[in-house]
């Protein structure tokens, strides 16, 4: 899974703590999210992508592979 | 913001209740010396865990889905390996290979619970999921 979480967050100019903040969760959490390490709960995904203005869709970018 | 703070309140709340009672057996009542000292040592652990946790993530939530996920499945782990080591036990003793008394199993079994369901988390908060 990638993310475009990194990209929005800088345009943002949001730090990933500021982020965590914002989302109710721990900053290390938006670290492993960035990374596509952890596939979030759908009302996280939710959380993240209203903060960043964006959808869910446009927020995580799933590959064939990992919908496997 | 409101969950981590009440889980902090609560563990705050259990150390000093531990604690207090831990006081109040050793020096109001003769013969519970060991039980209230056992008290006094948990409160204080439990006091001082949760001041370090609270201190440092004194700025975001202690818990979020993530770390309370990874703790459940260390957990369940956790209580599968034990499951596994009850039954290597039952065998080792059935089969005469070692005598073991109820205060040694006891020992093998909080030893085994503890060490892998830590074990485990610390492997998953590194991994970052479950999967």
């Amino acid at each position: 899974m990638k993310t475009k979480i990194k990209e929005l967050r800088a345009r943002y100019d949001l730090t990933q703590e500021e982020l965590a903040n914002k989302v109710g969760v721990r900053r290390e959490t938006i670290g492993f999210l960035e990374k596509g390490k952890y596939n979030p709960s759908l009302k996280l995904a939710y959380k993240v992508a209203n903060i960043l203005e964006t959808t869910i869709d446009e927020l995580f970018i799933f590959d064939e592979s990992d919908l496997e | 913001m409101e969950k981590p703070e009440k889980y902090i309140k609560i563990s705050y709340s259990l150390g000093f209740i531990l604690t207090l009672a831990g006081v109040a057996l050793v020096s109001l009542f003769q013969g519970y010396q060991q039980i209230g000292i056992t008290l006094i040592n948990i409160g204080a652990v439990i006091l001082l865990v949760t001041f370090l946790r609270a201190r440092r993530y004194r700025d975001g939530p202690v818990k979020d889905e993530r770390t309370v996920k990874i703790g459940a499945y260390g957990l369940s782990y956790s209580w599968f390996i034990s499951l596994m080591v009850i039954a290597l036990l039952f065998w080792v003793e059935e089969l005469g290979l070692a005598q073991l008394n109820v205060k040694q199993v006891l020992g093998i079994l909080m030893f085994t619970m503890v060490i892998t369901a830590k074990g485990i988390q610390w492997y998953l908060f590194r991994k970052g999921d479950v999967e």
